[in-house]
């Protein structure tokens, strides 16, 4: 069987084992339609989740509502921190910020044009999480705002409170006049009780040269941003709700694909007896064979 | 032509002709051949070195050659320290391993094995009178990376390259981990390049004997970044600087298009001949090149 079949074969089995009493939620800051679909697709596809998104371009929001799966809505607000602020649309729609293009940066990066066209600067009014009433408690939440996403966390502690993953875009490369880094973004994190799983995504460029063509695209080194997983720290599990854990597990699955992390989850269930027995051996049954021992005696002998 | 790393250091050496690149590795642990070990092998570097542990020290007095100098002394917070030297040499670091991190990445050896506390006096680089302003630092010490940084805001002022490991989870007791290096870092000039490689842990699960470990593990640990002087104000940077970049990106760490970067700024100034880049892809691994260049 190939692997996507598996994989949705496997969610729809943890769906029905784990039972939730309510949907996950889902909110997308930043929403806008990508080339490829977002990680979290196969959730609303499957009906486990509801989706609030959030897209400050009308057109790009528009967009998004004529294509709604069920259970999504969109909404077409910026969310930062609350209160007026300068919006920099930019001809490329992926590249509109709260932030101003660094000219310095797009030219080293070999990206002079991010900088040449006219970015037309609009008056707009930011919400934050928590005071938008109609708001649930999200459990998963991910954001591609250009610099924008420290202020969301500032802004959204209510709504986060018992969130189990959070997929922020982290920029490595400072391209925006003053945009907070990935590193400010991973000490607030940390601080909230967060630790850096994984990345899903991670994006460099080729600097320029007068013989850069010669080069292959892949060939470039300079990373630029990438979008990272952050979960609850799990060195004491006891701080997690089953329900948290039931959530993180799906997540862990579906978005990540971190089976070693599913199961640890799943076996904190299994431990507190929300889960019998055999649902270890049964997700097993669910992974695609390369990732299982050949011979499960096998010693580890790394370091 | 020959497209080796050896043609490629070659060809800088003749074009460049820069000065000796002078390298500070802190930590350096004779287990691991150093990545700018073909600098040393064409004589083309100095290297500086301080080794704490008297048995990793002794191995490098052995190998003892002129364009190289080990201290046996720990860099960090100036005073007195406590090194808690692991029976797993490179696990050896001024913060002790913290017992929650290792459990949940199943690594329950790193507080099993017998550590060894050992107090010592730790001395900051710039107040080493020995030690010249370098051109790249390496360091991995298990979380002593940020004190090396702020203690030698001098000998690393005109520094191109910074290589540290940086810890994504936190695996020792109170120790910095990437975030706050990155801060001092950009504070100090560099910004992130690449990483060189990055090493994920599976996470304590009931079921890991069945599981490929290699396949599964999610869990960040830890990794190898490049930090590279902020080259957006390219007057700041003298052609020496630019020299030294050039080859520790060709060599070092394979970041070619960085090199090209220099190269071109190289011949801007007149430093080097026009058509050195053109020559220098010509050096280049085919795996590198596009359709074009490869034709």
């Amino acid at each position: 069987m190939n692997k996507r079949r598996l994989a949705r074969q496997r969610a729809r089995w943890l769906i029905r084992t784990l039972q939730f009493d309510q949907p996950m939620q889902i909110a997308d800051i930043g929403a806008r339609q990508m080339k490829k679909p977002p990680p979290y697709q196969l959730l609303l596809e499957l009906e486990v989740a509801h989706l609030t998104g959030f897209e400050p371009d009308p057109e790009a929001c528009k967009i998004l509502e004529d294509t709604a799966p069920a259970h999504a809505k969109y909404i077409n607000k910026a969310v930062g921190k609350p209160g007026p602020a300068t919006f920099y649309s930019h001809h490329i729609g992926s590249l509109s910020s709260i932030f101003k293009i660094s000219a310095k940066a797009a030219r080293y990066l070999g990206k002079g044009f991010w900088a040449q066209r006219k970015i037309e600067e609009v008056a707009i009014t930011l919400v934050s999480l928590d005071e938008i009433d109609s708001m649930p408690k999200l459990d998963v939440l991910k954001m591609d705002i250009q610099g924008a996403e420290l202020d969301v966390l500032k802004g959204g502690t209510q709504t986060l409170s018992d969130a189990v993953m959070i997929i922020p875009e982290v920029r490595f490369y400072q391209m925006y006049e003053k945009e907070p880094m990935w590193a400010d973004l991973d000490i607030l994190m940390r601080e909230n009780g967060f630790v850096l799983h994984s990345f899903v995504h991670q994006k460099s460029v080729r600097l320029p040269s007068r013989v850069s063509k010669s080069l292959k695209m892949n060939a470039g080194t300079q990373l630029l941003d990438g979008d990272a997983v952050y979960i609850p720290s799990l060195e004491d599990p006891d701080k997690l709700s089953d329900e948290q854990l039931k959530r993180l597990a799906l997540a862990a699955d579906v978005i990540t694909v971190s089976h070693d992390l599913c199961l640890l989850c799943l076996s904190i269930l299994v431990d507190r007896a929300v889960l019998g027995d055999n649902v270890l051996d049964d997700y097993l049954t669910h992974l695609p064979p390369d990732v299982l021992m050949v011979d499960s005696t096998d010693k580890d002998v790394s370091e | 032509m020959s497209r080796s790393a050896t043609d490629r250091l070659t060809f800088l050496k003749r074009e460049l002709d820069p000065e000796d690149m002078k390298i500070l590795d802190v930590g350096a642990n004779p287990i691991n051949v150093p990545d700018y070990q073909m600098l040393v092998e064409h004589d083309m570097c100095h290297v500086w070195g301080f080794e704490p542990n008297p048995q990793a020290f002794a191995e490098l007095e052995k190998s003892q050659s002129p364009k190289a100098t080990y201290f046996p002394v720990a860099i960090g917070p100036a005073g007195k320290g406590t090194f808690y030297a692991h029976a797993f040499a490179v696990l050896s670091s001024l913060f002790k391993i913290h017992k929650p991190s290792a459990d949940f990445l199943v690594r329950e050896r790193w507080y099993e094995k017998t550590i060894t506390e050992m107090e010592m006096d730790l001395v900051t680089i710039d107040s080493l009178d020995d030690l010249p302003r370098v051109d790249v630092l390496k360091m991995d010490l298990q979380g002593g990376e940020l004190s090396v940084m702020q203690g030698g805001r001098d000998r690393l002022s005109q520094a191109m390259v910074v290589i540290p490991e940086v810890r994504f989870h936190r695996m020792y007791e109170d120790e910095p981990l990437w975030a706050e290096l990155d801060l001092e870092l950009r504070d100090q000039g560099f910004k992130l390049h690449k990483f060189i490689t990055k090493k994920s842990l599976p996470v304590k699960n009931s079921q890991w004997r069945k599981l490929d470990r290699k396949a599964l593990g999610s869990q960040l640990l830890d990794g190898d970044a490049v930090y590279v002087r902020n080259l957006e104000d390219m007057d700041k940077i003298s052609s020496n600087q630019l020299k030294q970049l050039t080859v520790a990106a060709t060599v070092v760490f394979e970041s070619y298009d960085l090199a090209i970067h220099c190269l071109d700024e190289l011949a801007r100034r007149g430093d080097v001949d026009a058509k050195t880049s053109a020559k220098f892809v010509d050096v280049l691994p085919e795996s590198v090149l596009s359709a074009k260049a490869a034709g």
